[in-house]
């Protein structure tokens, strides 16, 4: 099953703007704006390996929100786009 | 993984970390209003624009390139694309000169070959720190 997690997590720098964040990534040069989901996902990633399956429980729980389909697909598309940018990558490409 | 990364970070706990004290401007309402989906923008390196701006537009009228009483901005070694920008490459070569005829030379003085383009004030300005001046 794949699984994802975050890389050079460590090396971000994150300032909190009243729950929204910027995060520098210094391997990039990229600085990227978060909402409070959006950080949740890579600190969730940063503690342990996970499944899309396992992100979206874990978000749901934490935002009252419904795990539906749609909320998956979101999820995944969001994941996708983390991989793009280099802030996590899938044990498919990257076995740990 | 993780508890190495957050031993060697105490202060990488960004969501219970105090906010910075802001206020809401109407641009920042798409990050706080969609709590329900992950939100993410992405701002591109510095760098990579830094690099885009030593392109500059030659000036045709003399009085923009003037920075004061007989100081005038040139840029050498400029190559134009096919845009009709000029590219001064990493390290423009800036030069202030006396008459906008020892920039772009002189068909009627073998002293004044020119060679150069005259830039605006404000490509002048813009290019400042990141130039190597022959003044």
């Amino acid at each position: 099953m794949n699984h994802w997690y975050s890389v050079f997590f460590s090396s971000l720098r994150i300032e909190n703007w009243d729950q929204e964040y910027t995060v520098f990534q210094p391997a990039s040069g990229k600085t990227h704006f978060l909402n409070e989901m959006g950080l949740r996902i890579l600190l969730l990633l940063d503690q342990a390996p996970a499944t899309l399956d396992t992100v979206c429980i874990k978000l749901a729980e934490s935002f009252a929100v419904t795990n539906d389909d749609r909320f998956r697909q979101q999820i995944a598309v969001t994941l996708q786009r983390y991989e793009a940018l280099g802030l996590i990558v899938n044990t498919r490409n990257a076995p740990l | 993984m993780s508890d190495k990364k957050m031993q060697g970070q105490p202060d990488q706990d960004p969501i219970n970390k105090p906010a910075h004290g802001a206020t809401q401007p109407i641009r920042r309402q798409l990050l706080k209003g969609t709590i329900t989906i992950p939100v993410i923008m992405t701002l591109h390196s510095g760098a990579a624009l830094a690099r885009t701006s030593n392109l500059v537009g030659r000036t045709e009228n003399p009085g923009d390139a003037k920075i004061e009483e007989g100081r005038y901005a040139c840029a050498y070694d400029a190559v134009e694309d096919s845009s009709g920008k000029y590219d001064l490459g990493d390290s423009p070569q800036l030069e202030l000169v006396e008459s906008p005829l020892d920039c772009i030379g002189d068909p009627d003085d073998p002293e004044k070959p020119g060679g150069g383009i005259l830039i605006s004030v404000s490509a002048y300005n813009s290019l400042q720190g990141r130039s190597f001046f022959t003044d």
